[in-house]
């Protein structure tokens, strides 16, 4: 009888040679890599032979090109034409504003999540409503009860890379978890009730199933929704974290109101870096910039003894281009464009969505910037769209050399813009209320009567409603 | 190659004291016992258990039980395409090495070491971000006060000493009163002392002390008053002659610092006999040499008398 303890290893896996070199063990990788590249592919068909050739190294060539971090499509000003009206499709369904509005990545389904408490789910193709969840009353009392659903509105959506989860979170202080993968409709999967105050923002991490939730209470939580956990929080914003976004690495990038700085965190260092925003515009800046169009006074002189000075005083929006570069939108209509190296930002355009007259019965005509409500990129290329609630959806390009950015179009979208999302429409998709082309780009916009997180912006009339507006762009031919 | 390998040998390194570590080291005599399979299981046949000091044996126990808790499975390792490995127990596990630690704290108050400094000042700032955000909280940045030496700042300018006699010339004739005043307290308080009664004695000498201080103070303050109003004043009369010497023509021309030493010994002895007369230079003049004499005696070195 051997009473010795066997050679093998109980803590190798069973593939894995113990004598193999780090070169073979790359081999083998590889090898495995490429195996789930053709199942992927190939769906169901095992015929090795069928599979073009082209496609596993276009899919390789892309998949190398994002898991970079770098952009890598430079498609807003070649590809794209900003000046045919583009076709839209309008989704009302919502009693009250719309706060969110997400795609799914595979472009079938929108789901918009309003401030009476619902979320619907929404075919794209034919723009029909398919499944609607609603507001559960909220039981007040001693007992803990698991929650079931959402109790107060809710402030925002978010969607995994791979269509499964749906996250949400509002004022009642729960991130409610959502099985979408079933076409039947939305169930609930679980509620984290970790934060103390609402729940501002959240995002997942692409290609992953972890979710970052920025709240009212300063602080950023991280949860797996692999394995249904919590795993941990950030610290570090001095003010309510209004919004947040991630990419594929373990990073997220979240701005801070009226702290005005922006965070970057990163996870697994467990240090975050601090950039500091709340500059200075004058409009002098932009009537030399000339990026404004539509302003009365063009012809004055750009040298006016009184200057009149916007200082960004909340950072609201932000939004992750690629894992080195982001963009903000502060409440002084400011629109800045950030990088790692720099503590400032490399590019602000200031007054991106003009100014806004308010009549006070003390002082007249004020008028004051519009603030950035929404911004959204598609990933890793250079096209990015911001709203506000001037009527328009503005869509600029950042330039080659990705320090400053310029406008390129805009679409009519009437109401206070309350989330944007630009994805590029994949292959084979195609929807029944405009046409589509290989390579176009399909931006959804939440849009409502009201802002987002509170009342004090409030757009009743010139056409505004509380859905969800959804634009195609076709490449030039 | 199976009796080469010994099996009975530690797996793990074990934990070897250093004294005995040397006597390892040491050209063993018994060259039988290297050719037996591997060194490094042989090494640790001479020493018995036995011989090992309890401590080192007590460390030796410890190491090895945390190499065995180091050694599970922690090391999974994330990849993009594969599932997930880490087990559904372990939520925390973030695709580094975690040490299984209890009673590690979610968040710490200790400054982190292991940040690195920021480049250049126009980068950002990396912080850690585990430590929770205080009640009190900076939202709006109150510019910090910096104490300056007023003297020293550069909006106050050079000093004009015209001014500065204009403004403050009636210091000297405060510190003149002050003195005589002085002087008048200090006689009464001398009398006073003289008829005083015993227990307060103490407290009016005292008193007299800080009177005599303070009249030597102010004493010392006249007579500076009165020698830079005479320094100016003769500066000033050989300054005038250049500036008329210059208007007639003369060459730019700046005073040497011996050649101003001269110049104010003279205003001052000139003063002295404003004052006092032929009778009180003289006098001046022949204590003044009787001082130094004086030292110059002190310094030599000691010489033989006659």
């Amino acid at each position: 009888m051997d009473l010795r303890a066997s050679d093998e290893d109980p803590y190798q896996s069973g593939s894995e040679n113990e004598n193999e070199t780090p070169a073979e063990k790359r081999l083998r990788l590889a090898q495995m890599y490429l195996e789930g590249v053709k199942t992927s592919l190939a769906a169901g068909e095992y015929d090795a032979a069928e599979i073009d050739k082209e496609l596993i190294s276009a899919r390789l060539k892309q998949d190398v090109l994002e898991h970079s971090g770098k952009i890598h499509l430079f498609v807003a000003d070649s590809q794209y034409d900003f000046e045919i009206l583009p076709i839209s499709l309008r989704t009302r369904g919502h009693r009250f504003t719309v706060t969110t509005a997400v795609a799914s990545e595979d472009g079938k389904f929108l789901y918009t999540a309003g401030k009476e408490g619902s979320i619907i789910k929404w075919d794209l193709h034919t723009g029909k409503k398919l499944f609607t969840t609603y507001k559960k009353r909220s039981v007040k009392g001693k007992q803990k009860v698991d929650p079931d659903g959402h109790t107060d509105e809710i402030w925002t959506l978010a969607l995994s890379s791979d269509g499964k989860y749906l996250a949400s979170g509002g004022k009642d202080r729960v991130i409610g978890v959502w099985d979408v993968e079933n076409t039947d409709g939305i169930s609930w999967v679980k509620g984290f009730t970790g934060h103390r105050d609402s729940i501002s923002c959240l995002a997942f991490r692409k290609s992953s199933q972890q979710l970052f939730s920025g709240s009212y209470d300063r602080t950023v939580k991280l949860f797996d929704l692999s394995v249904m956990g919590y795993v941990e929080t950030l610290f570090g914003h001095q003010d309510f974290v209004m919004s947040i976004d991630s990419l594929r690495g373990e990073t997220a990038v979240t701005c801070g109101g009226r702290d005005r700085t922006v965070r970057y965190w990163k996870i697994v260092d467990e240090t975050q870096l601090v950039f500091r925003g709340g500059g200075l515009s004058k409009l002098r800046d932009l009537l030399e910039g000339g990026a404004f169009e539509g302003m009365d006074d063009e012809s004055e002189k750009p040298r006016e003894k009184e200057q009149k000075t916007y200082v960004e005083g909340s950072m609201e929006v932000v939004c992750m281009i690629d894992e080195t570069t982001f963009l903000s939108g502060g409440d002084s209509g400011s629109i800045s464009l950030w990088s790692m190296q720099k503590k400032k930002p490399i590019y602000v355009q200031a007054l991106a969505h003009g100014l806004h007259e308010t009549m006070s019965e003390e002082r007249g005509t004020i008028t004051s910037p519009r603030w950035i409500t929404a911004i959204g990129s598609l990933r890793y290329s250079d096209l990015f769209a911001s709203g506000s609630w001037d009527g328009q959806i503005k869509l600029w390009k950042l330039d080659q050399k990705l320090k400053s950015f310029s406008l390129v179009g805009c679409v009519n979208a009437p109401g206070v813009i309350n989330s944007i999302q630009l994805l590029s429409v994949p292959k084979g998709i195609t929807y029944s209320w405009g046409e589509t082309k290989k390579g176009s780009v399909l931006l959804v916009a939440g849009v409502g009567q009201e802002a987002r997180m509170g009342r004090w912006i409030v757009i009743k009339g010139s056409g505004s409603f509380n859905g969800s507006l959804s634009f195609i762009f076709l490449p030039r031919t | 190659e199976e009796s080469d390998v010994d099996v009975d040998a530690p797996r793990v390194a074990q934990w070897v004291d250093e004294e005995d570590l040397e006597q390892l080291e040491m050209p063993s005599e018994d060259a039988s016992r290297r050719k037996t399979g591997g060194d490094y299981p042989s090494l640790y046949l001479p020493i018995g258990l036995a011989s090992l000091p309890l401590g080192a044996l007590r460390r030796a126990q410890r190491a090895l039980a945390m190499a065995q808790v180091q050694d599970s499975p922690n090391d999974s390792e994330e990849e993009e395409e594969s599932e997930p490995e880490s087990e559904p127990e372990d939520v925390s596990a973030k695709g580094k090495e975690r040490k299984p630690d209890a009673h590690k704290p979610e968040w710490s108050n200790k400054p982190r070491t292991d940040i690195a400094k920021r480049t250049n000042k126009n980068a950002p700032v990396e912080v850690t971000s585990k430590k929770p955000i205080t009640r009190r909280r900076q939202i709006v940045d109150v510019p910090k006060v910096v104490l300056r030496d007023p003297r020293f700042l550069p909006f106050i300018g050079k000093l004009q000493p015209q001014l500065y006699r204009q403004s403050y010339g009636f210091l000297a004739d405060m510190h003149r009163t002050e003195l005589s005043t002085l002087k008048e307290s200090l006689k009464r308080a001398k009398k006073m002392l003289a008829y005083s009664p015993r227990d307060q004695r103490e407290e009016r000498e005292r008193e007299v002390g800080k009177l005599e201080q303070a009249v030597k103070r102010t004493e010392s303050n006249v007579n500076r008053d009165k020698r830079e109003r005479i320094e100016e004043d003769a500066l000033r009369k050989v300054k005038q002659e250049e500036k008329e010497k210059r208007k007639t023509g003369k060459g730019a021309w700046h005073m040497k610092d011996s050649e101003r030493r001269k110049v104010l010994v003279k205003a001052r002895y000139d003063a002295l006999a404003a004052e006092g007369g032929k009778r009180a230079v003289r006098k001046a003049i022949e204590k003044k040499q009787k001082k130094i004499g004086q030292k110059e005696k002190k310094n030599r070195p000691f010489e033989e008398s006659k």
